[in-house]
């Protein structure tokens, strides 16, 4: 526990978002879109038109990817930070790089560099701590991966019977009225066992865990 | 007692010069740390108990090179011996209350504030972190078990806040004077006219100024140099600590001091742990005191600026060779393709119109891709690959076929342009694809306007008896974010695409026995094509 971390009142994350393909981009606002804080100011598909909305826009964060169809998201980003030095931005880029080309990417400004490998949850995590002008660089990222299946069975193994129960009900969409009702329990108690639940899974929201039990459950089987 | 130095992949980094990136400024011989190569973070980590020293290297080994010293005395020669370079001084005693008279965080903040001062510790009363963050003795508090990713993210943000204050822009620079500004920012504003009076009273060395709000502040900070701002905490509007997180962030070359009341710690302590403040000073104010303060803010401001001096110069200077080593490989890779179609001198022409348009200067972390990279190998050979794919069709193009295209060429431009009747829509489809002249001069103009977020609209096509004339319009200048002699972190295909496309353009206005003007400007230029003929 870090004292003090908090305190500070929170001023929320303006976020400016550049990436090319529609489809990513909006995969990726519908998440980012449900944090609390996240305010979205602007969306585009290139570096040209990034560099002459960004300043209007007020953004306090750009996430931007490296691989832009008319310019380099490296070079626009560089010149983003030139005409605004407290933009945090975060850099996506297509593949691992070398610790080598990451102390490039942190000593031209960029806050943290987020490969497009990596699960949604880093790139969150990532967003919190470069909103307030913290670099966020994911060591583990650059290490051999532990069995992550592994990890993830032990996980779900230190769930109750019950709470495994309602884990698997609520991944059906079954609502929390009907769990009550199957479960001859109280609604009050499921939500209890969904709090439980998501703090011992370290979810945030619904389909965080519809996901996870969609993949734990092809894993089971196969 | 041992000291050990512990870094499981590199052993010894922090005694071994060929871990560690150093670069001697050329006055003088100041040492400037930049950034190990391999990410290694040098930190130095005193500790009581054996166990805990092995944990945190377990843990953070591989991100830091951690010096661990189990005695006052190791670690107080360790740091005055390396301390420009650690970014991080840890310290996990056994009895937390003796980290207030530790020697080890007074030597940190007295001769080494960029240092991040942190620490560890089992079971710390609030009260006492309170008074140790207060005091201004140590910057962070842990208590067992860490976050590694927030320790992580934190000593990376220190290491990269010393690598900001150090590359400041110029404007912000030049403006340092031998008698700087202090800034007093407090609502009471009877309180700073009085203390501002004192301090005038009492020293002739700096100047001081007053305001009364965080946007006034921020107004007087933007048109004019200021050396040191001290703010108090509580403020209509914006409060202090965000004051100076936002200045933190924008202008990280102004010392920022912290004053609050006593019952206000908290604020104090997070604006410590976010901000990164020199100082702390509690209110009411003392003259001498604050004078103090000051003066100690005054002189690591004048540090800073100092340090900023030196690498500044010196990374002009390393970028200068880079580029003309670069300049001569480029000459060397292109000029027969180039000159061979273009004549004599287009490559020189075109090198010499790319420095007219004026790109950010150069920082660490282009000497770095440059000198530890393979860009400027990339660079060389992907301008190169993709010029010859482009002069690939021109190959087969004898005279009479450069002759009929300065004909059709003017014709399709003019088309292109949407000079004769309706644009078409897909103007490069329209033209006569026989002609690879052609061809190859709209392909190119196309990509150079899409890259600048730009329509053929924003061109203007000309004809007189003759000749004929292309030039930008009432659209504005196009945009140029790199160019081949420009400082880069990264060889990308758009950089390339645009180079060679411009290039192709200088390649056959010569060709056609034309001229082409470049104008440039900051991050953008003009061009002006004219060409002999009939203009269709």
């Amino acid at each position: 526990m870090l004292w003090g971390i908090d305190m500070m009142g929170s001023q929320g994350i303006r976020l400016f978002i550049t990436i090319d393909k529609l489809l990513f981009r909006e995969c990726l606002l519908y998440q980012l879109i449900l944090q609390d804080e996240v305010d979205l100011v602007g969306e585009s598909s290139t570096g040209v038109d990034t560099l002459a909305r960004l300043s209007d826009s007020g953004a306090s964060v750009l996430i931007i990817e490296e691989d832009l169809k008319d310019n380099d998201g490296l070079t626009i980003s560089e010149i983003a930070l030139a005409q605004n030095p407290s933009l945090s931005i975060m850099l996506l880029v297509n593949s691992t790089i070398s610790t080598n080309r990451l102390a490039i990417y942190l000593e031209a400004g960029i806050k943290s560099v987020i490969t497009k490998h990596q699960p949604v949850q880093e790139l969150i995590k990532a967003l919190h701590y470069i909103k307030n002008g913290h670099v966020y660089v994911d060591a583990e990222h650059y290490r051999p991966m532990p069995a992550a299946v592994e990890a993830d069975l032990e996980v779900f193994n230190s769930l109750s019977d019950r709470e495994r129960e309602v884990a698997q009900l609520m991944a059906q969409r079954v609502s929390v009225k009907s769990i009550a009702e199957q479960l001859g329990v109280s609604y009050k108690t499921v939500h209890s066992y969904k709090d439980r639940i998501f703090v011992k899974m370290g979810f945030e929201r619904l389909p965080e865990l519809v996901l996870y039990m969609k993949r734990f459950q092809n894993q089971v089987s196969v | 007692m041992n000291i050990l130095t512990a870094s499981i992949r590199k052993q010894s980094m922090v005694y071994d010069d060929s871990g560690v990136t150093r670069v001697i400024c050329p006055q003088q011989t100041r040492t400037l740390f930049i950034m190990p190569t391999g990410q290694q973070y040098p930190v130095l980590l005193r500790y009581d108990d054996e166990a805990e020293c092995k944990r945190f290297v377990d843990q953070f080994g591989e991100d830091f090179a951690v010096t661990c010293c189990d005695s006052d005395q190791l670690a107080l020669d360790f740091l005055i011996r390396q301390g420009q370079e650690i970014c991080a001084v840890f310290v996990d005693l056994a009895d937390a209350r003796q980290a207030l008279e530790s020697p080890l965080f007074l030597l940190a903040s007295q001769r080494f504030p960029h240092c991040l001062k942190v620490l560890l510790s089992d079971g710390i009363a609030l009260d006492e972190v309170i008074e140790l963050v207060g005091k201004q003795v140590v910057d962070k508090c842990f208590s067992r078990r860490y976050d590694r990713d927030l320790i992580r993210s934190l000593v990376y943000t220190a290491q990269m806040a010393l690598h900001d204050a150090i590359g400041m822009p110029e404007s912000q620079v030049s403006g340092e004077a031998s008698f700087p500004t202090v800034l007093i920012v407090d609502d009471e504003q009877a309180a700073t006219k009085y203390l501002r009076k004192q301090l005038e009273r009492m020293q002739d060395r700096f100047n001081v100024l007053c305001a009364a709000n965080a946007d006034e502040a921020l107004s007087i900070v933007r048109s004019q140099p200021v050396a040191v701002i001290m703010t108090d905490q509580r403020m209509p509007g914006m409060k202090g600590d965000q004051l100076l997180n936002e200045l933190r962030r924008s202008q990280p070359h102004i010392i920022r001091i912290l004053t609050s009341a006593y019952g206000e710690v908290d604020v104090a302590l997070g604006a410590v742990n976010q901000g990164k403040i020199f100082r702390y000073q509690k209110k009411p104010w003392d003259a001498r005191e604050v004078l103090a303060c000051l003066d100690a803010a005054l002189d690591e401001h004048r540090k800073l600026t100092q340090m900023h001096r030196d690498s500044r110069s010196y990374i002009k200077q390393e970028f200068s060779r880079i580029c003309q080593t670069r300049r001569t490989a480029l000459c060397e890779a292109l000029a027969d393709l180039v000159d061979g179609v273009g004549g004599e001198g287009t490559l020189r022409q075109f090198l010499e119109d790319m420095e007219k348009v004026v790109m950010l200067p150069p920082n660490t972390s282009h000497l770095r891709a440059s000198g530890e990279t393979d860009v400027e190998k990339l660079l060389v050979r992907g301008v190169q690959e993709e010029l010859r794919r482009q002069l690939e069709p021109l190959a087969r193009s004898d005279k009479t076929c450069w002759q009929q295209s300065l004909s059709s060429l003017a014709g399709s431009l003019k088309a292109y342009c949407g000079i004769m009747g309706e644009a078409s829509i897909d103007p490069v489809a329209d033209l006569d694809a026989d002609n690879p002249v052609c061809v190859g001069f709209l392909n190119a103009l196309e990509l150079i306007l899409s890259s600048s977020g730009m329509s053929r609209e924003a061109l203007v096509f000309e004809a007189s008896a003759a000749d004929w004339e292309l030039r930008c319009g009432s659209a504005g200048p196009l945009k140029m974010y790199a160019h081949l002699l420009a400082p880069l972190t990264r060889v990308s295909s758009p950089l390339l695409q645009q180079q060679s496309a411009l290039l192709m353009l200088y390649i056959l206005c010569r060709r056609l026995g034309g001229t082409i003007e470049l104008e440039g400007a900051q991050q953008s230029f003009s061009l002006k094509i004219r060409i002999p003929g009939s203009g269709g």
